[in-house]
């Protein structure tokens, strides 16, 4: 390792952005080079010098005009504090001086080397403690970190306004509409759902007093402390929603657990609530909780949160599959649906929620993520929130877009091939007429389709008119971008623009497309229903980031 | 602070201040696998204690390099590092992004690491 690679990793180091696969070349260089661990300690060195510095200097160096800002007041305002700190510590000897450097830079190191312990001895009483003793810290001008919003109503002291500071101080939170995130330096993030009231106490504690928020507290986050009146949420890396209503407040666990601690109980009342777990608790009575539906309650997470933010409002709906407890009929994941998928016959076989793989296609971060795999004779339907009208008076948009990542994959286990017969992969919109099911049979029939053939050849559909492109696909994820839209009385064309991996995606709509249908005539499309995902009895696809929206932008924003 | 007494071994109170320090702040920690383990923490440790004079020495040469920086670098050190701001905030303030401030902030440790190691070397005593 080089001098200035190794600097490069102490410095993320110092700074807490330090990756896993460079933190165990770290500490394996450390442990093996002493030359190292000498710089080691003197980049510690300077940083405990220069926080050293910073406080000793506050008050007594005036800040230069040039560098002054605004904000500069909320710093400054904080010398007293520091004066009477120092004022305590003039009488120090340079022993405890070298004493407290090193204590420090012990400290750094044994903060590191105890978790390990800690985690064995863990007690939720003393998270509690030490998240509220964040509480104390925290002054009502400190900035905490950032809010995302867009089209949000908030209730203020002076009545409703659009959209808010962008900044996060302590205080009060009233969300009328609109979803917010709120994300703190700390490293945690919460996405509030309006209406929703909550109260920031700190970059790292919160209090919900009504509504529904979601939880994401990031791996390099020391913890985030969420209260509600009747509680503390102490989270054990992790993702989750909590909604409060006037007689209840409920708690469904994403990722990771959280354990709930009833106001002035002891240990043995506290509840672990594990992934994929939703418990219930009256307010009235919080120590005794009861098993709930994970999932009953729509959070809004964070994804999709993203994912609406990024669309400015044009996005109809959203499916990421990020349905943690893999049950697709449930419909808890996305947004913009009625309801979840489910088969459109007896015959036709459920697809399955999986893991995505940790790459980034398109745009698309899928680390930690799911997807939606169909494998065989698999046929799902899911019902859209409100029918999609295309251009179907002034009202109705001109033109629909959808787009989602597609990879055909090799099913080792049914030693299906690529390219073999029936293997092919279809999106089709559906209008209600073709969308019922009797009797167990699958009745439902696309109005508009789109896909791959078994011989990996794109293809568009309407009615009778089947339009493909001679171009073979390769079995890597594409991003398939559709536009439907009007081109003259009763008439539509279906345009599908399919992206290989690696291709950068246009920023608008495009001029030249893979596959294109021109003069499909259909009278149901002013009110398309359904969407309907299948593949063929030797197919087996993931699908992925299922978007329809009504502009090019919002269907091809990553998120 | 105030009870650290000289003659007692460093490393020993060192541990001990800090398991309790510490053992408040590393519970909600728990989450956080990126911790050195015990052996090189110790080695650290150990190490830093036989070099306690050359840190001090350091810090106190440090002192001297700060004084030789613009006054602009020097309150951009002190926003950084008083924590009454995030860097991100520091950054808006200044008109730069997060990336270019943290640039910034790695040529001013530079130069001072440089200024510390030549200090160090006039004086004599130190590499």
């Amino acid at each position: 390792m080089t001098h200035d690679e190794l600097r490069q990793l102490i410095a993320l180091y110092v700074s807490g952005e330090i990756g896993l696969e460079q933190h165990t070349m770290l500490e394996h260089e450390l442990k093996n080079n002493p030359d190292s661990r000498t710089l080691f300690r003197e980049l510690i060195d300077l940083e405990i010098g220069l926080s050293e510095w910073s406080r000793e200097s506050a008050s007594q160096i005036e800040m230069p005009e040039a560098a002054r800002s605004p904000d500069d007041k909320v710093q400054l305002g904080r010398q007293s504090d520091l004066e009477t700190e120092k004022a305590g510590q003039t009488s120090s000897t340079n022993a405890k001086k070298t004493a407290f450097g090193l204590v420090a830079l012990a400290a750094t190191l044994l903060v590191a080397a105890l978790t390990t312990w800690a985690i064995f001895n863990s007690n939720p009483e003393d998270t509690t403690t030490q998240a509220q003793g964040q509480k104390a810290i925290a002054n009502e001008t400190e900035a905490l970190g950032t809010i995302r919003q867009s089209n949000c109503v908030w209730k203020t002291s002076s009545g409703e306004s659009q959209n808010r500071a962008d900044k996060i101080k302590v205080g009060k939170y009233e969300l009328v509409s609109g979803v917010a995130q709120l994300w703190f330096d700390s490293g945690s993030h919460l996405t509030l759902q309006g209406p929703c009231e909550l109260i920031v106490d700190s970059i790292a504690s919160a209090t919900l007093m009504n509504g529904s928020i979601v939880v994401n507290v990031s791996e390099l986050s020391d913890g985030f402390l969420l209260a509600t009146p009747e509680s503390s949420i102490v989270d054990l890396g992790t993702e989750y929603g909590v909604t409060i209503n006037e007689t209840s407040t409920e708690v469904h666990v994403f990722d990771g657990s959280v354990v709930w601690q009833p106001n002035g109980s002891e240990q043995e009342d506290f509840t672990t609530i594990a992934i994929g777990e939703a418990s219930r608790f009256q307010r009235e009575a919080p120590k005794v909780g009861r098993r709930v539906t994970f999932g009953q309650r729509n959070f809004v997470r964070n994804l999709e949160a993203e994912v609406q933010r990024n669309a400015k409002g044009d996005l109809i709906a959203f499916d990421g599959f990020e349905n943690v407890a893999g049950k697709l009929r449930r419909g808890r994941s996305g947004f913009g649906w009625n309801g979840g998928w489910h088969p459109p016959g007896r015959r036709k076989k459920m697809g399955q929620v999986i893991d995505a793989p940790g790459d980034e296609v398109f745009g698309v971060k899928r680390k930690g993520q799911k997807l939606l795999e169909l494998q065989g004779d698999t046929a799902l339907l899911r019902a859209l929130q409100s029918p999609i009208l295309v251009g179907d008076g002034e009202e109705n948009s001109s033109e629909l877009f959808v787009s989602f990542v597609l990879e055909r994959i090799e099913d080792n286990a049914t030693e299906v091939s690529r390219g073999s017969d029936d293997s092919f992969f279809k999106f089709g919109l559906i209008s209600p007429e073709s969308s019922g099911r009797r009797h167990g049979s699958d009745n439902s029939q696309s109005q508009i389709s789109f896909g791959v053939t078994s011989q990996s050849t794109p293809f568009a559909k309407s009615g009778m008119r089947v339009a493909d492109a001679a171009v073979k696909l390769r079995d890597t994820p594409m991003l398939f971008v559709a536009q439907i839209s009007k081109n003259g009385q009763d008439q539509f064309q279906v345009r599908v623009r399919i992206y290989e991996k690696g291709e950068s995606r246009d920023a608008f709509v495009p001029k030249h497309w893979t596959v294109t249908l021109s003069n499909a005539t259909s009278t149901s499309l002013s009110n398309l229903t359904h969407v309907r995902l299948e593949s063929g009895k030797n197919g087996c696809w993931q699908i992925d980031h299922l978007c329809i929206g009504k502009s090019w932008a919002s269907v091809t924003s990553p998120n | 602070m105030d009870q650290f007494d000289p003659n007692r071994s460093f490393l020993n109170w060192a541990f001990g201040i800090a398991f309790n320090e510490v053992r408040n702040h590393i519970r909600i920690k728990s989450r956080d696998k990126l911790h050195f383990d015990r052996e090189l923490v110790e080695l650290l440790a150990r190490e830093a204690e036989q070099e306690s004079d050359i840190s001090l020495a350091r810090r106190q040469a440090l002192g001297r390099c700060i004084d030789q920086l613009s006054d602009v670098h020097r309150a951009l050190i002190r926003q950084c590092y008083l924590n009454s701001k995030s860097i991100s905030e520091v950054a808006e303030s200044g008109g730069l992004s997060r990336g270019a401030l943290y640039k910034k902030l790695a040529r001013i440790k530079q130069k001072l690491a440089q200024c510390v190691q030549q200090q160090l070397s006039t004086e004599g005593g130190l590499p």
